[in-house]
């Protein structure tokens, strides 16, 4: 074997000018590709990480009519623990369950600011903020003040929804909102920090406050909208399902309750996988669009040789053999370029990093209940490259077996009477 | 003209080479074909349904309140008085015009309550402006002076409501009080655009006007025109009407109303030239390969036609000239590729729905398939793009190739 790739070698520097085209071919192909891939990533993983921070979860405990009534946030859907005994004792019940790290709960609420001449419609997280912080960071995004504090009246909010009411940190803001007895409630609450994010849910939508605070508000006790489960990796969260569906069975009798794991949440995630089956044709589609220049070479190189080829085979090599040759030396040039494609790529991939690439004017259609971060960072990872060094030199290496097998069919005799 | 003989002879002298050539460029512009026929399709498909269901061609509005449009303020709302509106009527080109009154509502069935926009209309200027009327899946209309509503399907199945049910919008007045506009639900409808079906609820312009207590008053004015190329001549009729009237109105297209939605498909046609892009790269790397491969061939040849007294410019021009075929042949097949791709998506459609569920919270307004769209200049672009490239990407290598040593060149060493 080592003969044949010495032998390759040398025919590749036989005419260097034309094997270094089809190296620019592939590079350039694997060099977007690269980009393009870490771009997509970047954007898939940061809008999965904020689909998982403030929507899913990992696991999900909610009302199995609750999902219906997500959008208009409904309150008489809520969750209240197993038989009634109170979300904080299920929560307790579920951190037992193996596999589970952390339980988050949450109670989620429409409320209106009458500010002047007109109504600032918001979103109220009722929260506990030491899970909140242990879980999505939060904290990190306060640019002025601090956290709530359990049991305080207090709330913090996202820097445009307090541009739009007029407040600064320390200011008082008075919320109007409905229980679920159809009441209309005011309450009166100080704002203790100001969160500077650049998803706009949480900047111009949300505000904070303690999870108590927001249950003795909306005459809610012992009751949350949702629980989120959190799991070490979220890749994997469906391991804990049958440990949690076992809990489920024993003690929700009424079958109240239902499980949802982050990728059933929304129709987002489904849209996403598909989307990424069609980058990946996209991909595959221009690094054999590139193997096209390459395979134009190797026919060539092959139409050169062809009294070589003849009299190779008839100084006994096999078949087998002269395919292997012209597979090395299409794998070689697919390597090389595949290598420096995956090198410059991850290179312009980490400058642009860096800036990112910002999206705001063509997202601002978009409703707020998409996860879209609108500036979006590519992700510079090994895998990315790796990934896309091995993806050009499998398609180069398929696309090279074609003009290869053609030159192992030769027929000796043939091939030498070949002018 | 010898030369672009022999250019022409040398380009089915390889024709598997050059056809492999002429593939890249043909499925380079297969794939931008396609896709751009999807976009414009999903474009247009949007714009109709921005006109048709949302803003009509031209809206007049006071300039303040456009500048907010999106707050639904109850502040300078506008007044027509029976003239103006008479002489609004009489131009020749308008063929609808409808008042409406938007206002921000809070939508209460007794158990949950969610905040949506309310719009007065007045259902017989409605109809001729906008198509919502002939979507109801159940129902009828509303009519004048009667506390009636109509919303969307999905909607209502949100709130579960059902025909007949009573619903109460809590509303503030322009006094910045609170007032209740207890209505009856008489229709629901299903439009293509889910925009309007998710959170609009239609109510009588005069009901309206009296629970906000605005008297006359109405926030703007929709306008459909016969002629839509012609919209851009009629707001600048409409403009100077109103100057001359001294009235603080001014018209807009749609197109200045649905900024956001031309945004996006802005962005997204983008993406596909940037697909384009890189496989045209790709393409040009081809084209020049083929040439140098081309050039080693027949070194021989190059160095004996150059000995018999063929100039340099001769032999660039015979390279230049197959390198031009090949990219009219990728740019025909690429053409032909299209137009099987383009006349599928035309004839059968894509259906949005497979790719999961709701395109609204995409800021596309699109329910239902969309279907593919000729857009015939892009055609025809192409197949000079194909040829510009072509040309362009052969001067090099073909000068490398005719700068050849005649002597050493016969010799090929």
């Amino acid at each position: 074997m080592n003969y044949l790739w010495n032998l390759a070698r040398k025919n590749l520097s036989r005419s260097k000018l034309r094997t270094s085209i089809s190296i620019i071919a592939i590079a350039i192909a694997i060099i977007s590709v690269t980009f393009a891939r870490g771009l997509i990533n970047g954007m898939i993983e940061s809008t999965y990480q904020n689909h998982i921070y403030y929507k899913a979860g990992h696991v999900r405990v909610i009302d199995n009519e609750y999902e219906l009534k997500e959008r208009i946030l409904s309150l008489n859907h809520s969750v209240d623990g197993f038989s009634g005994e109170g979300a904080s004792m299920m929560a307790d019940k579920l951190k037992e369950v193996e596999g589970v790290t952390q339980v988050v709960p949450r109670i989620k609420f429409g409320a209106v600011v009458i500010q002047e001449d007109e109504l600032v419609r918001m979103l109220g997280w009722g929260i506990d903020p030491a899970e909140e912080i242990k879980f999505t960071q939060i904290d990190k995004d306060l640019s002025e003040g601090r956290m709530v504090q359990p049991g305080n009246r207090e709330i913090v909010m996202g820097s445009g929804l307090m541009k739009k009411l007029n407040r600064e940190v320390e200011d008082k803001v008075t919320l109007v909102y409905t229980t679920p007895y159809g009441s209309i409630k005011g309450s009166t609450l100080k704002i203790v920090g100001k969160i500077q994010s650049s998803l706009p849910l949480i900047n111009d939508n949300v505000f904070y406050l303690p999870i108590e605070q927001a249950q003795e508000m909306l005459e809610m006790p012992g009751q949350v909208s949702e629980l989120l489960l959190i799991t070490p990796d979220y890749k994997n969260a469906g391991s804990v399902l049958p440990a949690l569906t076992k809990l489920f069975a024993q003690e929700d009798k009424s079958n109240k309750y239902i499980l949802q794991i982050w990728d059933e949440v929304g129709e987002l995630v489904a849209l996403f996988k598909i989307a990424i089956n069609m980058y990946n044709f996209i991909y595959v589609f221009i690094i054999v669009l590139a193997s096209f220049v390459l395979i134009n070479t190797l026919i060539m190189i092959i139409n050169e040789r062809t009294r070589e080829i003849g009299m190779m085979t008839a100084l006994g090599l096999k078949s087998r053999e002269i395919l292997y040759l012209f597979v090395m030396e299409g794998v070689t040039i697919g390597a090389i370029g595949s290598f420096i494609g995956a090198i410059l790529g991850g290179i312009i991939t980490k400058m642009v990093s860096v800036t990112g690439i910002d999206y705001s004017a063509a997202m601002e259609g978009m409703s707020a209940d998409l996860m879209f971060d609108p500036i979006f960072y590519p992700v510079f990872s090994l895998e990315n490259l790796i990934f896309c060094f091995f993806l050009g030199v499998l398609v180069v290496t398929i696309a090279c077996i074609i003009p290869a097998s053609k030159a192992a069919r030769l027929e000796p005799t043939e091939a030498l009477r070949q002018i | 003209m010898f030369s672009i003989k022999l250019g022409l002879r040398n380009l089915t002298r390889q024709k598997r080479r050059n056809l492999i050539t002429a593939l890249i460029i043909a499925f380079a512009f297969f794939a931008y074909l396609f896709m751009d026929s999807l976009m414009e399709g999903m474009e247009e498909m949007s714009f109709k349904n921005i006109i048709n269901f949302d803003t009509g061609h031209i809206q007049i509005a006071n300039p303040d309140y456009w500048e907010e449009r999106e707050e639904l303020s109850l502040n300078n709302l506008l007044y027509l008085s029976p003239e103006v509106q008479k002489s609004l009527q009489d131009i020749e080109e308008i063929s609808g015009v409808s008042p409406e009154l938007k206002f921000t509502a809070t939508l209460n069935n007794g158990i949950d309550e969610m905040p949506v926009i309310g719009l007065g209309i007045d259902p017989e200027k409605y109809k001729n402006v906008f198509i919502t009327q002939d979507y109801l899946v159940s129902g009828t209309m509303i009519s004048l002076e009667s506390h009636q509503a109509i919303m969307g399907a999905s909607l209502a199945r949100l709130m579960d409501l059902k025909i007949n049910d009573h619903i109460t919008l809590l509303v503030r007045t322009k006094e910045e009080t609170f007032n209740a506009i207890d209505v009856e639900v008489v229709g629901l409808f299903r439009t293509p655009n889910p925009m309007i079906d998710g959170s609009t609820v239609f109510l009588p312009l005069d009901i309206v006007q009296q629970s906000l207590n605005v008297d006359e008053q109405i926030s703007l004015i929709s306008i459909r025109i016969n002629q839509e190329k012609e919209k851009n001549a009629v707001v600048e009729n409409l403009n100077r009407l109103f100057q001359e009237e001294n009235l603080k109105l001014e018209a807009y297209t749609w197109e200045e109303s649905a900024e956001t939605v031309i945004a996006l498909s802005v962005a997204k046609k983008g993406g596909a030239s940037v697909i384009l892009a890189v496989v045209l790269l790709i393409g040009i790397v081809g084209i020049i390969n083929n040439i140098i491969l081309s050039a080693l061939e027949r070194t021989e040849e190059i160095g004996m036609m150059k000995a018999l007294g063929m100039k340099e410019t001769e032999i660039v021009l015979a390279f230049m000239v197959e390198a031009v075929g090949i990219g009219m042949l990728g740019g025909i097949l690429g053409c032909l590729l299209g137009v099987l791709g383009v006349g599928w998506m035309s004839k059968y459609g894509f259906n949005l729905g497979y790719l999961g569920g709701d395109m609204s919270t995409y800021g596309i307004p699109i329910l239902d398939k969309i279907y593919g769209v000729w857009n015939f200049p892009a055609f025809v672009f192409l197949l000079f793009l194909g040829i510009v490239v072509a040309l362009f990407s052969s001067i090099a290598p073909a000068w490398w190739a005719a700068r050849k040593d005649p002597v050493k060149a016969i010799y090929h060493r």
